[in-house]
């Protein structure tokens, strides 16, 4: 299900939800959507709810393992998986490098909350926040907050990864990510779709 | 100025070990207690007995009106509680992507309470909220009623997921 609200809408729920954005520079990227949220967004895809549950809800690339429902997720777990399925590699830097992608892992007390990827010119963070819109944001710490289970926060930054441009390249994952962009960018052109 | 002894000499000292005794290392006799003693302590010991009873049953009486103010709270609809929750649940887990997190939100725990009461009638106000509002009540589905409508490779599509959850409700005949 996809939602054109104001940004004025979104930005109201959004400080309140994230208290960190409200002094942060952020702007909307795509309308809210359902229909895939920040794990998938991380692995550039927009067609499913990533989670590695064994349940049908979520879907998980096939050969990694998954945990039962209600189970803490730790880092290790979507590390693997980005590592192997899509050639990331653990780094400790958050800066942009040229020639690099990275995306960051947060988690709290219970293990992983949230993915963001860094734009590919490094012009920030690509954040799809849960079933609502994709932001671009500039700091990683923009959407931290209390890491405590029942806070409803992201947390704080566990891992960084980074791979190379070719890479994602040859993963088709920058056809793929240039392609949600385009579509974003279609949508923020022809829809009277209120961004001010 | 021999006599004139430092605390740590005082301390280590003979006299310093026999301070409180009686100038010997025998123990102390214990003390013996007289009958009308012995009778006193009883009735002491009833009357906290009787005390604790009183506190108990002020809190069991405290408990009974906290209960009854609670269950006029839920006197409401059903379909109120639930859209009222529910409402809720969605407005501040909106943007977390972790389920855990969702899952452990009081409004989530509420609604799970509610199907434990009237089981049916929660899975029918689900399905509604399903069609109607596209709310994420998957997860909660496939644990209260043990199906799984939904074919391998849809697993993570959401509007999919909704489609075969209708189409189990009107197959069940439940929507």
């Amino acid at each position: 299900m996809i939602v054109f609200r104001s940004a004025a809408e979104a930005r109201n729920q959004l400080h309140q939800e994230i208290p960190n954005l409200v002094t942060a520079n952020w702007r909307l990227k795509s309308p809210l959507d359902t229909g895939y949220q920040c794990i998938a967004w991380a692995a550039s895809r927009t067609d499913r709810v990533w989670w590695p549950w064994d349940h049908p809800r979520f879907y998980w690339p096939p050969g990694f393992p998954k945990f039962q429902l209600l189970a803490p997720v730790p880092v290790s777990s979507f590390v693997e998986m980005f590592e192997q399925r899509f050639g990331y590699r653990k780094c400790q830097s958050n800066a942009f490098e040229f020639g690099f992608q990275k995306v960051a892992i947060y988690a709290n007390d219970l293990g992983v909350t949230h993915m963001a990827r860094q734009h590919f010119w490094g012009r920030g963070w690509l954040s799809k926040l849960g079933e609502e819109e994709d932001i671009l944001h500039l700091k990683l710490a923009d959407i931290q907050g209390d890491p405590s289970p029942n806070a409803g926060q992201y947390g704080e930054v566990a891992q960084i990864l980074k791979r190379s441009w070719w890479t994602a390249i040859v993963r088709l994952c920058l056809f793929r990510s240039s392609w949600a962009a385009f579509k974003f960018w279609v949508y923020r052109r022809v829809i009277p779709w209120d961004l001010k | 100025m021999e006599d004139v002894m430092t605390i740590g000499q005082w301390l280590r000292s003979p006299r310093a070990r026999r301070w409180g005794t009686d100038g010997d290392d025998r123990p102390m006799p214990k003390k013996r207690v007289a009958p009308w003693d012995q009778q006193t302590r009883k009735l002491t010991a009833r009357a906290v007995r009787r005390e604790r009873i009183r506190q108990w049953a002020l809190k069991a009486q405290l408990e009974d009106v906290l209960v009854q103010r609670l269950v006029r709270v839920d006197d409401r609809p059903l379909e109120e509680r639930f859209k009222e929750q529910a409402d809720k649940w969605q407005r501040e887990t909106q943007h977390l992507s972790s389920p855990l997190q969702r899952m452990l939100h009081a409004s989530y725990q509420a609604i799970l309470g509610m199907a434990a009461e009237r089981k049916q009638d929660v899975i029918r106000l689900m399905l509604r909220d399903l069609q109607s509002n596209k709310r994420d009540w998957t997860l909660t589905l496939s644990y209260l009623t043990q199906a799984n409508p939904v074919s391998a490779k849809d697993y993570g599509r959401t509007d999919k997921l909704i489609d075969a959850w209708l189409s189990w409700g009107r197959e069940q005949k439940i929507i």
